[in-house]
């Protein structure tokens, strides 16, 4: 059980703390409403360069990381298509350092030419060094746009091509800026040994004076149910063919969620699903094998993704995956196979709650998605998914009018 | 300037003051002393445990001889940890991970230098059916021909995958030329050494010698009840006899200093890997060295991620460290850059590491160092499963928990004219090796 206090700000900072006194440690975790689905599609990929640019510097901290390192502490982010995320791990007793300089890059940041000329360039290098100097590295920023037609998860998070953040202007960040950062669309997630109302005390002196900067949604196109099959080829310098499939699934808050999930773990889930004994085991067709959810708010994908072997082609590989994938429609899933996805999942559970930071996002996740309860009682949801209704997932996602294929071919 | 609102700038004013000023910092003080147990199970054998209440989650670690040091010929020693769970004499690899699967339990395995590590995680709920199938994983283990097949043409194929990459390929090439081609960290498979050497005779030869007979010690930590500790007790993951050790290979490989580059068609970025050799953690020097290196390139704020990531903008990240391997200290630079700023950067590398010998360090960013270390050192103590890892480098280099009060010791009494002192005494920019691959 992670117990857990939650609070608001007038300002609209929602502020969850989390009581563990048995660390002398405490983490300060700063979730943002704000993805990369939030961008304009001719601006694609600055909620990461705007990630980057957070260390550069707000009003009173010229530089944000040194306090935190005089401070023993220690921080970093990540941006995904529907949030950002910022966080730190320091010494309890340092604890409004931390509290210090997620305010004030709240309250304002720094916007400088020679940061953004900087970071302009690291984010160039980061998109290379992650997405097109790796094999298969770019496998994504081609699924995407194949999938998506109309929703922005059709870009990937470094965005859709590098001239978009080489482009970026001053004037387009501090307008994202306003658009997007504020406590009314933020998340303050305190855990560790530190006590709620010393935790309230501190939030409002650091966070209390910042303004509500009336943030309002962005209003994101739904993706219209796709009615044919999809497919791309792509030519590369890799050794070995690759296969992605992606179809359309629900929502995170859809009731259909667990099943999903647990459909990919049957498939895929440890090492012994269907995918790994059957294509790479029994007919050697694969040398990897992967099948899980995309995991975004807003209606995502179920992917299998493969390796071929050498000598294997496209047909034959594909045929193998699409006879699994039917199997999964015709008859439902075994009971041992139901329970094995059902133990594990509860033991992932368990070890979720065993680390700090964990406990931290979890609960900035969980509010976000409007149910902060289910930090703790959402495996409740995964112990109760009967198998016919993968079954009916299976059935009403794993079509072809509603899969995109990605071929990745050695050149 | 920013258009603010008028009220938003008062209400700054008044109440925004203390914001200009760091709030007071309290240093780390000392570190949380492990609720560590230790329980004689014979042969040699200890069980160490790290309690942690509340949790029904519990990690088991087995510690045995064999390591990368015993390969005989490239990739026994992975080969034979990974092929472990693929097969005993009366299940098969499907029976043995649909097993653990069903008891939620998950598996990781290490192959170090030293020795290798089997980590087990499960619930309390589950604990007896894991170790039963645990021990007869490590006593009968049958590396049947079918699933050597099987790894050696997944094996190939990943490593196909691997030397697309030039961060790899740097790596390697900086093995092969620190370590040589006879020592085991230099004597890298290749796709051939799959089909040429790897037999199902030398992987039961070595987990004969070295895992089955090769216990040495178990960490078991988070949940530690009387039920679990008993069953360990009784149910001897081991082998009475004692491991045959196949002898140290030897090894009088000099380093090949200077620069290699390796061009690597079509790469987007140069990759940098550097590195020389050093003093190992016996040392008494090590901890003073380690606060040079992290002000070198061991933390973000560091000289070399200023220069070449926040200034120049030529790479994504940068770092260098000083680790202790195989009873050698090696130093390494690491990085990927523009691929036409691969010069530049070598010689930005170059001068930050004169800069460290030729002039103070300011006091302010030596103390930033000092106090980023000592708050690294609480978060490496943080939880049952942490300290496990920290007991890992104790139990296998026969060292105490004195080892990390003593580190924090020297991190905290390292003064400007010592980093000066041990920079000029160990870093020689003449003696590294530089490996860098990219495209021309």
């Amino acid at each position: 059980m992670i117990n857990y206090e939650k609070y608001r700000l007038p300002n609209g900072l929602t502020v969850i703390h989390h009581y563990d006194a048995n660390t002398p440690m405490v983490v300060v975790n700063v979730l943002y409403k704000v993805g990369a689905r939030d961008e304009s599609p001719d601006k694609t990929g600055f909620a990461h360069l705007f990630e980057h640019l957070m260390f550069g510097g707000s009003i009173n901290v010229p530089n944000f990381d040194t306090p935190l390192q005089l401070a023993g502490g220690d921080n970093n982010a990540f941006t995904n298509n529907d949030i950002t995320n910022y966080y730190e791990t320091l010494p309890v007793a340092n604890i409004e350092t931390a509290l210090w300089v997620e305010s004030d890059r709240m309250l304002q940041l720094e916007f400088s030419e020679q940061s953004l000329e900087v970071q302009r360039k690291v984010v160039c290098e980061e998109f290379k060094q992650r997405y097109l100097n790796q094999p298969y590295g770019d496998a994504w920023l081609k699924l995407r746009p194949l999938a998506y037609k109309t929703h922005p998860y059709q870009w990937a998070t470094i965005g859709k091509q590098l001239s978009h953040i080489e482009n970026a202007s001053l004037e387009d960040v501090k307008s994202f800026f306003y658009k997007h950062y504020g406590p009314d669309n933020a998340i303050l997630s305190i855990a560790g040994n530190i006590k709620f109302d010393e935790t309230i005390r501190l939030t409002e002196k650091w966070f209390g004076g910042i303004e509500n900067r009336n943030i309002s949604k962005t209003n994101l196109p739904p993706e219209p149910t796709q009615i044919e099959e999809r497919h791309e080829t792509v030519k590369a310098d890799v050794p070995q063919k690759a296969i992605y499939k992606a179809y359309h699934m629900c929502d995170r808050l859809h009731t259909d969620l667990h099943a999903t999930d647990f459909m990919s773990d049957i498939l895929s889930g440890g090492k012994s699903g269907r995918l790994l004994n059957k294509l790479v085991k029994e007919q050697n067709l694969f040398s990897d094998i992967n099948a899980y959810i995309s995991g975004d708010l807003d209606a995502g994908l179920f992917v299998v993704e493969g390796r071929l072997n050498n000598g294997v082609c496209f047909d034959n590989a594909e045929r193998a995956i699409n006879d699994e994938l039917t199997k999964l429609q015709q008859e439902c899933v075994h009971d041992n196979e139901l329970q094995k996805v059902k133990n594990k999942a509860e033991s992932i559970f368990v070890f979720g709650q065993l680390n700090l930071m964990n406990k931290a996002m979890n609960l900035a996740f969980a509010e976000n998605i409007g149910h902060i309860d289910w930090v703790n009682t959402e495996i409740d949801l995964y112990k109760n998914v009967k198998k016919e209704h993968i079954q009916k997932v299976a059935q009403q996602i794993l079509n072809v009018t509603n899969c995109s294929t990605l071929y990745y071919e050695p050149k | 300037m920013l258009q603010i609102a008028p009220h938003y700038i008062m209400n700054q004013s008044k109440t925004f003051d203390f914001r200009q000023y760091p709030p007071a910092i309290n240093l780390a003080g000392e570190l949380p002393v492990p609720n560590h147990k230790k329980i004689e199970l014979g042969s040699g054998i200890t069980l160490h445990l790290l309690p942690e209440e509340e949790t029904t989650g519990f990690r088991l670690d087995l510690y045995f001889t064999g390591g990368i040091k015993d390969n005989q010929l490239p990739t026994t020693a992975n080969a034979t940890f990974s092929l472990m769970t693929e097969g005993t004499l009366d299940k098969s690899s499907e029976q043995i991970h649909d097993s653990l699967d069903f008891y939620g339990s998950f598996i990781e395995k290490d192959v170090a230098y030293n020795y290798s590590k089997f980590t087990v995680f499960g619930t309390e709920p589950n604990f007896k059916d894991i170790f039963i199938l645990i021990k007869d994983i490590i006593t009968n283990a049958s590396f049947n021909e079918k699933e050597i097949d099987l790894y050696i043409s997944h094996q190939k194929q990943r490593l196909l995958v691997d030397l697309e990459k030039t961060e790899t390929l740097a790596k390697r090439a900086f093995a092969k030329f620190f370590w040589g081609n006879t020592h085991p960290l230099g004597n890298l498979s290749e796709i051939e050494d799959y089909d040429n050497y790897l037999n199902r005779l030398s992987l039961v030869d070595f987990h004969d010698k070295l895992i089955k007979r090769g216990l040495h010690q178990i960490v078991l930590s988070g949940c530690c009840s009387d039920k679990i500790i008993n069953t360990i007790k009784e149910i001897k993951f081991y082998n009475d006899a004692k491991a045959t050790e196949y002898g140290d290979i030897l090894s009088n490989h000099i380093p090949q200093k200077g620069l290699t580059f390796i061009q690597k068609d079509h790469s987007i970025q140069a990759a940098i890997h550097m590195g020389t050799e050093l003093i190992n953690r016996k040392h008494p020097d090590f901890a003073n060295m380690q606060v040079v290196s992290t002000l070198l390139g061991g933390y973000f704020g560091s000289r070399l991620m200023k220069n070449i990531r926040e200034e120049k903008g030529y790479t994504y990240g940068i770092g260098c460290g000083l680790q202790s391997v195989a009873d050698k200290g090696v130093f390494s630079i690491r990085t990927e850059v523009l691929n036409d700023k691969w010069q530049d950067t070598l010689a930005c590398i170059d001068y930050e590491i004169e800069k460290l010998k030729t002039e103070a360090v300011p006091q302010d960013e030596l103390q930033t160092v000092k106090n980023y270390m000592c708050g690294n050192m609480a978060r490496l103590f943080d939880g049952s499963f942490s300290q496990a890892d920290r007991l890992q480098m104790l139990v296998n280099e026969n060292l105490d928990w004195d080892y990390f009060t003593n580190y924090l010791d020297a991190i905290k009494n390292i003064s400007v004219v010592d980093v000066q002192h041990w920079a000029n005494k160990y870093l020689n920019i003449g003696c590294f090796t530089t490996i860098v691959v990219g495209s021309k």
